[in-house]
């Protein structure tokens, strides 16, 4: 790689050790989880409960961002400009947020003021008020937010690439539109945060220099009666991945410059054993800088300086995809070599070096992630939703140093196989058009979506 | 609410400061190496050189050629990343512990000497003159509070002119100039080396003193006198901006030394009008009033802390609603500085606000390279790294007559204020 030679060797890994999590649950359901971590005195305060927005019924797609952001806009017992103030006291933020599979709110602030951390968040979660002024704010940033990223070439790729992968599934739907932002009410809002926020589907975790046995008595007793109201949402089925032949989808917007690919498929869930050598895979193929599509697209090539691949895990389906942004002339060649590259993850084996280098980065940046209790945290609620225990945290390094060149070949074939693959480009269509017909049939997107 | 941080220090005989202060909570290490020289001293005619310098030490050494620093720091599990701010340029690294070593080779290395030729220093103009297409066209407002607002404050050049530069000035540097400039500025004794983390002290100093303390000193250039007495009138300027949707205005006041006892309370009072929803601008003027829409601002902004040479500015920022006139905007954020310059502020919300400062602060230092960063910043402007952990003291003795008199030195008479406007024929419904 380098012609350095008395460049000083690197040291052995060293393991990421696995934090101390404290279990237990409430007679009503809630998993409350508490990690000891001290350093600064400072704690982070999270629930997550299932019903992101691929729970979101039909008529309201995007309805989950929706819910989050007001949930922060009051509650039966405190105002908003009250809740900012007892946040603030805490020396904190509070905020909540939607994704695919899961709602969540956070508080976080000093180690000392944990209960009143505890008290904002269990407040939001149990006694929603959803003022109407309140619930009109939020949908006039949702607004504006849509109308911003509509304008974002990157956002409508990523828009028609879930369209194009989950089809109709609900994965497949990641934003509100001006529709469903003004068909909410207060009403509906209540109606879903009973359904969604309920103590069975429900995980609370508290971080930092907490002690343990006070957090969980703390827990039990503000998060006491709490229980849900109206049905659950249904378990979202898992989602069938494409197959061939291959599809290209092209989003035209006259005049771009460059063209925005994405490339991909569904893969497995994070609980496959393949999962692992998946991640070193995307490492080697696309997610460095020293990785085969940088080298190729970037280096060799120079027809996009920002090209990378990558693997997203939700709770019942893993999915790949490369990515880049290049110029109009070259979509073309760019494409052709991405879908080779992929090809040659998917029938040739990763060098020694290649698997070195993947697993010290893999390793690295998981130790980089994990150096703070909101980092350990992140962890642990990302694991939980996608069905993992927190002793996870403690085995990945060696899950990782265990993967073979073999391991990481199958992997690629199940997930790189270029004959049934989505393609998505957002660009100049004119300019584009005849030249990714080449690789297979072109529909042509609304720009509506 | 006590922080504990273990701090050892080391001055190598070519006084480059090493600073170590171990925590093996997690197998990691954050590390700046931090150079005394910022956009502020760079040369006259040459402005956004010290920005462009800060690119040319990722192209190459005698020892390692153009991208090897980037490549090793990742296939090593790290990254790395450099910024140049106004007093200083920082270099900073993540990394596992495992690639100590080879990282400190790695800055000796290019502390020793660069290599390259016409054509890296054509090529990084071109990334930085990139960089700023990007970053000033791109952006609806352009420049504003990083190169229209200084130029309206102040009146020496040092504090005045754009870091980023302009393209005449980026086009005349030369091969000569990056040679002088490496000489005058990139010296061990114009550094600090910090390292948070997973490592030992004592292992630290060694690898330093073996990789670092060849490196020879050289005669720093005179530090120039950046200060500048509070100005005597207003500057009020109304722009167009092409590409903005809703309007803007930022504005500025020269602020005195670092050392002056309204220093922190003035750190307080920007943390009170733009920290957050149950800040007194948030509050008053976006959900109150409800003609704001956004804010941002704060003391010292651009280096954070009270890390500064001479004066620096206190800035804000208030994107505002198209049917509210500047004028409007202007008088409540008048409205909100008198009301704590007259009244001052409750003792709850007095004791609130210190605790999000505090709260805010050990959450920047608990990531190894937030506290690396802070404890060669201390080095840089105090001159000792222990200094860092005085901060919670002196937010804590911050009384209310102190707050009062820090909010009387944002007086409109002595504001610089800059409104941007989107272009009037814009019909573009929201």
């Amino acid at each position: 790689m380098s012609s350095l030679e008395n460049l000083p060797p690197l040291g052995p890994p060293r393991p990421v050790p696995a934090p101390r999590v404290e279990t237990k649950m409430l007679p009503n359901g809630l998993t409350v989880r508490v990690i000891p971590y001290s350093g600064v005195p400072l704690a982070s305060v999270r629930l997550v409960s299932r019903g992101g927005l691929s729970v979101d019924p039909a008529p309201s797609p995007g309805l989950a961002r929706l819910l989050a952001a007001s949930l922060r806009e009051g509650t039966t017992t405190r105002t908003s400009a009250v809740l900012a103030e007892l946040a603030q006291e805490a020396g904190g933020d509070l905020s909540a947020g939607a994704g695919p599979d899961s709602l969540s709110i956070g508080a976080s602030g000093l180690a000392a003021r944990v209960p009143l951390l505890l008290d904002l968040v269990a407040d939001l979660a149990m006694r929603p008020a959803f003022p109407s002024d309140g619930v009109a704010r939020v949908k006039d940033l949702v607004h504006e937010d849509l109308e911003t990223s509509e304008s974002e070439p990157s956002y409508l790729a990523v828009r028609t690439f879930a369209r194009a992968l989950y089809g109709s599934h609900p994965y497949g739907t990641i934003s509100p539109t001006t529709a469903s932002i003004d068909a909410v009410t207060p009403e509906l809002l209540a109606v879903e945060a009973g359904r969604r926020l309920r103590p069975e589907r429900s995980l609370l975790l508290v971080a930092g220099d907490v002690d343990p046995a006070a957090v969980h008595s703390e827990a039990a007793r503000l998060f006491d009666g709490w229980s849900g109201a109206g049905a659950a949402p249904a378990a979202v089925p898992a989602p069938v991945a494409p197959s061939g032949p291959r599809r290209i989808l092209v989003l035209d917007r006259p005049g771009s410059v460059q063209a925005n690919l994405l490339v991909g498929n569904l893969g497995f869930p994070r609980t496959d054993p393949d999962a692992y050598p998946l991640e070193l895979a995307m490492t080697v193929y696309g997610g460095s800088f020293t990785s085969r599509l940088v080298q190729n697209l970037r280096e060799e090539k120079g027809y996009t300086y920002s090209p990378g691949a990558g693997a997203s895990w939700l709770a019942g389906c893993g999915t790949v995809r490369s990515y880049a942004a290049v110029r109009t002339e070259v979509t073309g060649a760019a494409l052709n070599e991405i879908l080779y590259e992929m090809e040659r993850m998917a029938t040739t084996d990763a060098t020694d070096e290649e698997m070195e280098r993947a697993f010290r980065r893999d390793a690295g940046s998981l130790a980089i992630s994990l150096q703070t209790a909101a980092g350990v945290a992140d962890e642990v609620a990302r694991l939980w939703v996608l069905g993992l225990p927190p002793e996870e945290i403690g085995r990945e390094v060696d899950e990782l140093a265990s993967v073979t060149k073999a391991d990481v070949r199958r992997a690629s074939r199940r997930v790189f196989g270029t004959g049934a693959a989505r393609v998505v480009a957002v660009g100049d269509a004119a300019a584009i058009r005849e030249e990714l017909g080449t690789f297979g049939e072109i529909e042509e997107v609304p720009a509506g979506g | 609410m006590t922080l504990h941080v273990p701090l050892e220090t080391r001055v190598l005989s070519n006084g480059l400061t090493v600073v170590v202060s171990e925590n093996p909570a997690a197998p990691v290490f954050g590390l700046c190496v931090l150079y005394r020289i910022g956009s502020r001293l760079e040369p006259r005619g040459r402005s956004g050189f010290a920005h462009l310098f800060e690119h040319l030490m990722f192209e190459g050494t005698p020892n390692a050629g153009k991208g090897v620093f980037d490549r090793v720091c990742e296939s090593s599990g790290g990254s790395n990343n450099g910024q140049t701010r106004p007093d200083v340029t920082i270099y900073v690294v993540d990394a596992p512990s495992s690639a100590l070593e080879r990282i400190l080779f790695l800055e000796a290395d290019r502390m020793t000497a660069l290599a390259f030729g016409q054509e890296s220093l054509d090529n990084q103009r071109d990334v930085v003159k990139e960089e700023i297409r990007v970053n000033v066209q791109n952006d609806p407002y352009g420049l504003f509070e990083y190169g229209e607002l200084p130029l309206a404050l102040f009146d020496k050049w040092e504090n005045a002119h754009d870091g980023y530069g302009d393209f005449h000035d980026l086009d005349a540097a030369t091969l000569a100039d990056v040679e002088s400039f490496f000489g005058a500025f990139y010296r061990p004794n114009n550094a600090v080396l910090a390292v948070a983390g997973d490592v030992a002290a004592d292992d630290v100093f060694e690898k330093a003193e073996r990789l670092f303390g060849g490196i020879p000193a050289a005669n720093l250039p005179p530090r120039p006198d950046l200060t500048e007495p509070e100005r005597t009138s207003p500057v009020h300027l109304v722009k167009e901006a092409p590409l903005a949707r809703t309007p803007a205005v930022a504005m500025a006041w020269r602020m005195p030394e670092r050392t002056h006892p309204d220093a922190i309370p003035l750190l307080l009072l920007g943390e009170l009008l733009h920290n957050g929803r149950a800040s007194r601008l948030y509050a008053g003027l976006v959900e109150g009033r409800q003609i704001a829409t956004d804010l941002s601002g704060g003391f010292n902004p651009f280096q954070g802390g009270t890390w500064y040479d001479g004066t620096t500015l206190f800035l804000s920022r208030l994107g505002y609603r198209r049917d509210v006139s500047e004028t409007t905007v202007l008088a409540a954020f008048d409205e909100e500085v008198a009301r704590i310059a007259r009244d001052g502020v409750g003792e709850g919300e007095l004791a609130r606000v210190k605790t999000k400062v505090l709260t805010d602060w050990y959450a920047g230092l608990e990531p190894r390279l937030g506290l690396a960063v802070e404890l060669a910043q201390a080095v840089a402007f105090s001159g000792a790294p222990e200094a860092l952990l005085d901060l919670p003291a002196q937010i804590d003795s911050v009384s209310n007559e102190e707050l009062r008199r820090a909010a009387a030195w944002l007086d409109p008479r002595t504001r610089a204020a800059i409104v941007k406007v989107p272009p009037r024929e814009d019909k573009v419904a929201k």
